[in-house]
């Protein structure tokens, strides 16, 4: 679905006159492979790289050496510009730069509206759309007066309307509240799941990624870590050194260990852990 | 000294077919040196309240007391009160316009009315309070990272030096390590300079591990107000208001469940260990 060889890309810094005075490399040499349905989710500091790679998923960004591939096209393609930017849509962190219909349903259509869909079947995509971020109840609503979760369903409605292969999420939920963020991660699961839609999800909220089915770690430019969540998370002093962290329940079964206590590496979620400590306390 | 706050109520577009009753009959009293988390879903009416405390929104009714004094009399020197009651916004790095990192910190002391001198003197120490040294005063803040930049609009509050300082969700959008640095940055500040904070945030697990004292906010209303450990012992109710309890507090239930012997109010990592090595060992 998603294939990238070689991606390098720079940012050039201007002076007054246009000038090119400094570079900074943002992506550097990056090689990887997302599979059609996969649900992968890139982890990264601030300025590791991960929303500068992500945007040449759709073409935002071209990259300034190597390639990268979106469903067998070439991003740098500019004839199929278009397909690469419906096939795979992207969503943002701040809702309120995203929507821009003052109707929530007509927000949603914008999007087919622009590819030269026909009425009847933008109206059909824009309630499939909105049915499946549970949004339908609010398709006659102002977006202004919605929460915070309930804008990201929104865009990601507008971009499910498109039709695409594959979603390309940067940090949705950093802005929400802990319902906000629930929302919008489940509605990102089920997609994944009952729509076979895949799912590039950047965040730093290390629960959000259990899920996942592979994940990716960013260091100056570069993939430094690749793996399941439970590989991932096994390593929990390297995460820290690349400014990262693991889930509560992770950190809770490191800290037992350090005190002595032999259980086993990568527990992620608080249902494995009970079971762990269960056990343990069985065999004392 | 504190601020008190008396029966606040407070209506947007009063008398429109937009009106909204943001804040309900509100009572509260923060003493001199509380490290205080604000908490509620969007909406809730945190961000109204903050804005009330430093006299950026007047009450529709109800009084405001700072220090005992009350902000909405008459000849009160508004001027004075935002001195000494710093709001950091969210985001604040987008309101960082000066050429340099000092020149940005020293506009707040210079409209207080501060020479160059003395303005500078302030800013070099509220930049170093930050952990920002000397070798980034020149800098453009943009060249700055996200940690950073937020670091320099920090200081930019501190820089007035004021007795209380609102927050209001600081750590958006900020990696794992940047978000443990500002934390830790605000929690020295109170400590060593007796500065009252006052947290708002979405984060269960961070207000969890830093206030001594959670004020939860529903539809306009205190919902709870308590020690962390009070307030997430109603996690179910939390829930329903679009709130959470931190991972952790889950974890200790489930045990519970199970028919472990731990106590259920760890709210932190470290204390959930604690509990769970405790119950480890003790013998049966």
């Amino acid at each position: 679905m998603i294939r990238a060889e070689k991606l390098t890309f720079d940012y050039e810094k201007l002076d007054e006159t246009g000038q090119a005075v400094s570079m900074k490399r943002a992506v550097d040499g990056v090689d990887l492979e997302v599979r059609s349905g996969e649900f992968v989710a890139i982890l990264g500091h601030n300025g590791s790289g991960k929303s500068t790679l992500a945007k040449h998923i759709n073409a935002i960004l071209l990259p300034t050496e190597g390639t990268l591939w979106v469903d067998g096209m070439d991003t740098k393609d500019e004839n199929r510009l278009w397909d690469i930017r419906q096939d795979a849509g992207m969503v943002f962190q701040n809702p309120d730069n995203q929507i821009i219909g003052t109707v929530v349903e007509e927000d949603v259509g914008f999007g087919p509206e622009n590819l030269g869909v026909p009425t009847d079947e933008i109206w059909r995509r824009v309630e499939e759309s909105l049915q499946a971020v549970g949004m339908l109840k609010y398709r006659k609503h102002s977006p202004n007066r919605l929460s915070g979760g309930q804008k990201q369903r929104v865009a990601i409605a507008g971009v499910m309307a498109m039709h695409p292969r594959c979603i390309v999420l940067d940090e949705p939920t950093a802005m929400l509240d802990p319902h906000g963020r629930r929302s919008v991660i489940r509605t990102v699961q089920k997609l994944n799941k009952e729509e076979q839609i895949t799912v590039i999800l950047i965040t730093h909220y290390m629960e959000e990624v259990i899920e996942a089915d592979r994940v990716f770690v960013m260091d100056d430019g570069k993939v430094v870590m690749q793996g399941t969540p439970k590989e991932i998370f096994s390593q929990v002093d390297r995460l820290k050194e690349l400014r990262l962290d693991v889930p509560q329940a992770t950190l809770v079964a490191y800290e037992l260990q350090k005190r002595g206590f032999p259980l086993p590496d990568g527990i992620l979620s608080n249902e494995e852990l009970v079971e762990e400590l269960c056990r343990l306390k069985s065999k004392m | 000294m504190s601020i008190k706050v008396k029966n606040v109520n407070y209506t947007y577009s009063e008398g429109t077919a937009y009106e909204i009753h943001a804040l309900k009959d509100v009572n509260l009293e923060i003493l001199d040196g509380q490290f205080v988390g604000l908490i509620g879903h969007t909406g809730s009416g945190k961000s109204t309240l903050i804005q009330h405390l430093n006299g950026l929104i007047r009450a529709t009714e109800g009084k405001i007391y700072f220090n005992g004094r009350d902000i909405y009399g008459e000849k009160y020197p508004l001027k004075e009160l935002r001195s000494k009651v710093g709001l950091v916004f969210q985001y604040p790095e987008y309101q960082l316009f000066e050429t340099d990192v000092l020149k940005d910190v020293c506009f707040g002391p210079k409209n207080l009315g501060y020479s160059q001198e003395e303005a500078e003197k302030k800013a070099k120490e509220a930049l170093r309070m930050v952990g920002m040294g000397e070798e980034y005063d020149q800098s453009s803040p943009f060249e700055l990272s996200g940690g950073q930049k937020r670091r320099v609009a920090i200081a930019g509050v501190l820089a007035m030096e004021p007795e209380v300082l609102i927050l209001d969700e600081p750590t958006a959008g900020l990696d794992p390590r940047g978000r443990d640095e500002i934390l830790d940055q605000i929690s020295y500040l109170k400590r060593e300079r007796g500065i009252t904070v006052i947290l708002v945030s979405h984060s269960m697990e961070d207000v969890a591990r830093y206030v001594d004292r959670l004020i939860v906010m529903n539809q306009g209303q205190v919902r709870f107000d308590g020690t962390p450990r009070e307030v997430f012992r109603h996690y179910q109710e939390l829930r329903e208001i679009g709130l959470d309890a931190p991972q952790v507090t889950y974890l200790m239930k489930s045990l519970k469940e199970k028919g472990a012997h731990v106590d259920v109010d760890a709210t932190t990592v470290e204390e959930a260990a604690d509990a769970i090595a405790a119950w480890l060992k003790e013998r049966e």
